[in-house]
């Protein structure tokens, strides 16, 4: 027992003196009264840039103005001159975006997104248009509280969905430009009001009838409703999930003819792999029309589903993908779109800009498939494309297999650039022939080329 | 009799307590966890500069204001060039969400892709702890650079996180890395980063200079710079979340 006692005795000397050790490791070279000591932040200036070339150039703009640029653009379309729409003749034209974006300080902030159409060739005396034309996508203030309450009022995006294109929220912020239509487009009037807190976030919006043009020829939406819309958003760890739902009714419609739409939206997200899955599902309660074989239409309500299934990805470290797909039960069918042709063509006005109302190519069909991809080379130069692959029923049209309608959208830029960049684009709508009913076959255009030029400040 | 048994047993406890303090795996993980504290504070505001140096190209830098909160998220603001102010990234566990200014919501991507065109990875620069996604084991003790340092295997958790295995040389005085090896699933060495220029860093001696090395692409390496560093506990939670990134 004593030996045994001894041992122990031994053993902790020797574990306590190397644990010792262990702990008091020290390197007498450095001398840390000499050691530099880094400076506290200035909270209040944040935003301002370290010494360094952008602090001459951002001081000016940096205090009040951030992430703010303004972007010239200019368009050239091939008119199809055989198309159904009689639509007037849009011949080149230039656009100039500006974005600010402005904050006296860090809770209250404006945002003014627009600009101008500028139409060349169109002489105002020859047409009833004026050949420059104002593009609102946002305009409003938001207040915040302590970084939790944010309160926003004015024209605004109201993009709630986990999708990136198609989803059932996007009915609140839906009226994208027929010609871009993979393109964010203006805002709605609205109050938001939203809480924000780690694992759960609220917002409440108040959305004012629409007052937005949603055709090619200008005529005003058919949507002149309010909507009354609420989000949940959960967070936790790497996935979320989104519960959405909205009312709207027509203020203006008589009492036993009111209309409703409404929708119950729901989204995850959830990274696995180096892959990034989403989905974005949910019935809608909503007015449809209806356009009949024989020229006629009516409209009723119907429930439908919509869901949208996608990902993101990048690809060989410099690239970057998207592909979705997107269901939409109430879409048209082959025979529905050829229906709808032929009212576009109707005598009677009514009919028409009924269409005409609903023409939304990308949107149109019961299924599409949307495709992004884009290539970094060199950090000096970005090429890839966005596109859209809509497929409707072949009932009713001359094709025997599913007929594809398609969108492409290639776009190369240069990027080298501190403070911009330039970049071209196109946008064709493909139609196989010239019985190609397909949604974006019904677009004026062929195609349209475009130069870009955005400067940041 | 009894004396002698009483005396035996109080140095068997004691010796099984004290063999529990110095066990290697317990030593791997206090310094695991000393080495995040000693990179940056639990909860802090930093500005920060990033600049990519490739063989045929010139310098790109990036200024970024970064909000970092321990076990709740990380969020990096652009400031700097004008064409990618404004942009911001949020981590929140091993997800990344990304905001352009202009777009009315955050794209969300895997915080394994490269972080503006860097030789960091997202969670390279925004994830500034290891020990939850780790498990650390001390494999030698070794000098880099004349300096005496431990050498941790780290070993991932979960399938999650971007790297399969690290190995950190932490400096043994200040308890901060030195160089760090991360390695691809397969097992090859994929990147270096080495840490230097130490600081007094809200209070406490840290580096303030880091370089990330390709090894797969030579002369491609990526150098961050530590401006200003702030240590701020009550961070708000909101400002971790997907909503304020467009706020």
């Amino acid at each position: 027992m004593r030996r045994i006692i001894l041992l122990l005795f031994i053993l902790q000397v020797t574990l306590f003196a190397h644990a010792g050790s262990n702990s008091e490791d020290t390197h007498p070279e450095i001398n840390e009264e000499e050691i530099e000591e880094l400076p506290e932040l200035d909270l209040e200036d944040l935003s301002q840039p370290e010494a360094g070339e952008e602090r001459e150039y951002l001081s000016l703009t940096g205090k009040f103005v951030s992430d703010s640029y303004v972007a010239i653009k200019r368009e050239n379309p091939y008119i199809d001159f055989d198309s159904s729409l009689g639509i007037r003749e849009l011949e080149n034209f230039e656009t100039l975006r500006i974005i600010l974006n402005i904050a006296p300080s860090r809770y209250i902030k404006g945002v003014l997104d627009g600009g101008f159409y500028f139409y060349p060739y169109v002489e105002a005396q020859a047409t009833e248009f004026n050949n420059i034309s104002l593009f609102l996508i946002e305009a409003f203030t938001q207040v915040s509280i302590g970084d939790v309450f944010f309160f926003k009022a004015g024209l605004q995006q109201v993009d709630w969905s986990t999708a990136y294109i198609w989803s059932v929220t996007g009915r609140l912020n839906r009226l994208n430009t027929p010609l871009s239509p993979t393109q964010e487009g203006t805002g709605v009037l609205g109050l938001t009001f939203e809480i924000l807190s780690r694992y759960i976030s609220y917002t409440f919006g108040l959305i004012f009838p629409d007052f937005r043009t949603a055709n090619l020829t200008g005529d005003k939406a058919n949507i002149l409703c309010s909507w009354l819309a609420n989000k949940l958003l959960f967070s936790f760890y790497d996935t979320s999930i989104m519960l959405d739902c909205a009312v709207s009714f027509d203020p203006d419609a008589a009492p036993d003819n009111m209309v409703y739409d409404f929708f119950i939206g729901s989204g995850i997200n959830q990274e696995a792999g180096g892959f990034i899955f989403y989905a974005d599902f949910g019935p809608v309660y909503s007015k449809k029309i209806i356009f009949r074989e024989d020229g006629t239409a009516e409209s009723r309500m119907d429930w439908s589903f919509i869901a949208s299934f996608g990902f993101n990805r990048s690809i060989l470290k410099h690239g970057f993908m998207i592909l979705e797909y997107n269901y939409n039960s109430a879409g048209f069918s082959g025979q529905d779109m050829k229906n709808f042709s032929c009212a576009l063509q109707s005598d009677e006005v009514t009919i028409r800009e009924s269409a005409l109302s609903a023409f939304r190519p990308g949107e149109m069909a019961q299924h599409h498939f949307y495709l992004h991809y884009r290539h970094n080379i060199m950090d000096l130069v970005e090429i890839g494309f966005d596109s859209i692959f809509g497929i409707t029923d072949p009932d009713g049209l001359k094709y025997n297999n599913l007929l594809p309608t398609e969108y492409i959208s290639p776009v190369i830029s240069y990027i080298g650039f501190r403070n911009g960049k330039i970049s071209l684009y196109s946008r064709f709508y493909i139609r196989h022939d010239e019985d190609d009913l397909g949604e974006f076959a019904l677009i004026p255009y062929c195609s349209i080329i475009g130069l870009s030029f955005e400067l940041n400040f | 009799m009894f004396r002698k048994r009483s005396i035996f047993y109080f140095f068997l406890l004691s010796f099984i307590f004290k063999a529990i303090l110095i066990f290697p795996d317990d030593l791997a993980d206090r310094l695991l966890k000393e080495m995040d504290r000693a990179l940056f504070p639990s909860s802090f505001i930093a500005k920060m500069r990033m600049t990519n140096h490739k063989p045929v190209k010139e310098d790109q830098s990036f200024d970024m204001i970064v909000y970092n909160k321990e076990n709740v998220g990380a969020l990096m603001i652009f400031t700097s060039p004008p064409s990618e102010k404004g942009k911001k990234m949020l981590l929140v566990a091993n997800t990344i969400w990304f905001y352009v200014p202009g777009t009315s919501r955050a794209v969300s991507l895997s915080s394994r892709q490269p972080f503006m065109g860097s030789t960091f990875s997202n969670s390279d620069l925004m994830d500034s702890t290891m020990h939850d996604d780790y498990e650390p084991e001390v494999i030698a003790e070794e000098k880099i650079d004349v300096t005496d340092c431990y050498c941790l295997e780290l070993k991932a958790k979960n399938k999650g996180v971007t790297y399969k295995k690290i190995i950190i040389w932490i400096r043994k005085d200040y308890r901060v890395p030195v160089k760090i090896e991360y390695y691809t699933l397969s097992g090859k060495l994929f990147k270096t980063m080495k840490l230097f220029n130490l600081k007094k860093i809200a209070g406490i001696i840290r580096p303030a200079n880091y370089i990330m090395e390709n090894v797969l692409q030579k002369e491609t390496f990526t150098e961050v710079e530590i401006l200003g560093i702030t240590e701020k506990k009550d961070l708000k939670n909101s400002i971790f979340t997907q909503g304020y990134l467009t706020k």
